[in-house]
């Protein structure tokens, strides 16, 4: 009996184990590299090399045509690699840098426009004139941030290098001058294993 | 426990893990023959278990991401290629014992790997599937993908065809049957032209340009595989006179090959002999022979771009090789264990007192027999592969102003008998934008 009872217990134990998920929360600076694909900690390292240089650049103190701090637009980075990757996860990185330097002022994006003219639509209706918001009184922005993502992959047997290639740029809306530009490299090494038992 | 017994589990495990690959599908093929693509997934869904059982995740994935292709489910089809393209991705890793086993037993023991042209083909379809969907950039992705993946591709080709060449040059085995091979599938004027429009899409002048001169450079540098002309409506995708739109209409006609079993056998003695099983792929050819497009009161015929069942000959006949040596190996192999099982045997019931020696006898032909047996069912071609893919790709396109058109693709047999018919009612026309329509008849 004492044997059958083992036995059961060692066959339950593997059956629970055959089950359970495993979940463990993760600081958001470490670094976990499953796939070789683009991920977070790409992000954060494009990112931050990005930001520190932009706002390092003359423009921030350039002259604007109101003549307070600098305004940009974050305009499209386009994805032109061969992964499915989330661009705007980069460029709210750097607007948020950019907003939190105080040196700059940033406005709305291009797919949200329409939510504050429907706002200001349903405020004239609705709102007392006290607290009603006009239209026609948005800010103009003077800079546009644009940018790519690219990818280029070396692969031979199971070993391959994907290297990815973002660069980021502002432009003068105006002038169509480019105030800063900067591209940034990441290169992986990827070797997948031959064998398995 | 006895060793016969032993030998017998471990012959019959040997036997249940590499068990045959086919499957009946002639229901999910019939449906999409008559262009009943709902009927088709709910005919594949419900041999999904046995297509999953004889032929793998793989396989299963593959055909279903068609399918629902077929169906206009592109967030399915997307989804089950998406799939299927890890799944060949981490096939790369081979297992020791599956691969040890298919020396011993036959190939079907080890994980299907798929075939590069269903790994090339598979991001064509889904981004048609992100095209359809309007997701032109993730449609680039794909296609920029399918072009890293072509790039890959020549590399193992080349590496391949100089290992065959030097293995035939060294080789008696290989001598007795390999015939020269030339492999030219380096890149598909399918996924370039894809590029070409969703690029010029997307305002890409330099990637429209780069994919026009690929098109062009793969009916130059692969004339087996292309032995036709550049369709003339590739030149027209790269001007469109201002002020009018583009209407594009991609039609895919007949299905993919389908690998089937050739089977030999070669006697080595009185009564042993071997058996050789390998796969070859066999054309199903399409009776769809012209396609017709009207839109509005413009007509025009679309051209043949892409032969895929020319491509996926292509592909596997270096490959094939490699099956051939293997086959060869491991069926000597088997025939010379039966031989020496059957000599031994013998052997020792000549060699035994004469009151055991009829028993004895007896159980050498019995385990020469097993033995032969197991040779023979042992010994399956490995079938395994998708079965959905289309065989032939036709483009064409046509200016005309923007606006709101009925579009009619007509698919003709060879004697202009009417074998199917798409239409896109109040297909919307926008100026600068790709306005893509896909027709397909699977006969």
């Amino acid at each position: 009996m004492k044997k059958v009872f083992v036995i059961v217990c060692a066959v339950l134990l593997l059956l629970s184990g055959c089950t359970t998920t495993k979940v463990k929360r993760l600081s958001g600076k470490e670094k976990i590299d499953l796939s070789g694909n683009w991920n977070d900690t790409d992000i954060q390292m494009i990112s931050n090399s990005m930001i520190q240089d932009c706002l390092k650049g003359s423009w921030v103190k350039a002259k604007t045509k109101s003549g307070g701090k600098p305004v940009v637009i974050i305009g499209v980075v386009e994805n032109r690699s061969s992964e499915h990757i989330d661009t705007t996860i980069i460029s709210k990185k750097l607007e948020a840098a950019l907003l939190d330097s105080g040196k700059v002022l940033t406005v709305n994006d291009f797919d949200k426009r329409d939510d504050l003219v429907a706002e200001r639509q349903y405020q004239a209706e609705n709102a007392t004139k006290k607290t009603v918001k006009e239209s026609g009184k948005e800010t103009g922005a003077d800079y546009m941030l644009l940018g790519s993502v690219k990818t280029n992959l070396d692969q031979e047997g199971k070993k391959s290098v994907r290297t990815y290639y973002v660069d980021l740029e502002l432009v003068n809306i105006e002038t169509g001058i480019k105030v800063w530009m900067n591209e940034d490299t990441i290169k992986k090494y990827i070797e997948r294993d031959a064998f398995k038992f | 426990m006895r060793p016969y017994k032993v030998i017998c589990v471990i012959l019959c495990t040997l036997l249940l893990w590499g068990c045959a690959s086919t499957v009946e599908l002639s229901s999910v093929e019939h449906s999409l023959a008559l262009g009943n693509y709902d009927t088709a997934v709910i005919a594949l869904e419900g041999r999904a278990k046995n297509l999953k059982k004889a032929q793998g995740e793989l396989v299963y994935s593959l055909d279903s991401g068609m399918v629902q292709h077929y169906a206009r489910n592109f967030g399915l089809s997307n989804q089950n290629l998406a799939n299927a393209e890890q799944l060949i991705t981490s096939a790369f890793t081979k297992s020791i014992t599956a691969t040890v086993a298919s020396y011993i037993v036959n190939d079907n023991t080890k994980e299907y790997p798929g075939e590069d042209f269903e790994d090339v083909y598979s991001n064509v379809f889904m981004a048609l599937n992100y095209q359809m969907t309007g997701k032109t950039e993730d449609a680039m992705v794909e296609i920029r993908r399918a072009t890293e993946k072509q790039q890959v591709l020549r590399n193992k080709y080349e590496k391949l065809f100089s290992k065959t060449a030097s293995s035939a040059r060294n080789s008696k085995v290989s001598a007795i049957n390999q015939v020269p091979v030339s492999i030219e599938f380096s890149h598909s004027a399918l996924v370039d032209y894809l590029g070409l429009l969703c690029s010029r899409s997307l305002g890409a002048e330099a990637d429209k340009r780069y994919y026009q001169k690929q098109v062009s450079e793969a009916f130059q540098t692969q004339p087996t595989l292309y032995p036709f002309t550049v369709p003339k409506s590739v030149e027209d995708e790269m001007d469109i006179p201002s002020g009018l739109a583009r209407v594009n209409v991609i039609a895919f006609s007949g299905l993919e090959p389908k690998k089937i079993e050739r089977v030999d056998y070669v006697p080595i003695t009185n009564s042993n002999w071997m058996k050789i099983a390998l796969p070859v792929m066999q054309v199903r050819q399409s009776v769809v022979a012209r396609v017709d497009v009207t839109i509005g009161t413009e007509h025009f015929t679309l051209e043949k771009l892409e032969d895929l069942s020319a491509v996926a000959a292509n592909t596997f006949k270096l490959r094939s090789q490699d099956i051939y040596n293997k086959t060869i190996i491991r069926s000597t192999m088997k025939a010379a264990g039966t031989a020496i099982v059957d000599v031994a045997s013998h052997e020792v019931a000549k060699n035994s007192n004469s009151d055991s020696r009829g028993g004895l006898t007896l159980f050498a032909d019995i385990l020469t027999l097993f033995s032969n047996i197991f040779n023979v069912a042992s010994e399956q071609a490995d079938l395994r592969m998708s079965h959905f893919f289309p065989s032939v790709a036709r483009v064409g396109g046509i200016n005309v102003p923007s606006g709101t058109y009925d579009v009619t693709i007509e698919f003709k047999d060879s004697s202009g008998n009417m074998l199917g018919r798409v239409i896109y009612k109040d297909f919307s026309v926008v100026e600068g934008k790709l306005n893509l329509c896909e027709a397909d008849c699977l006969r």
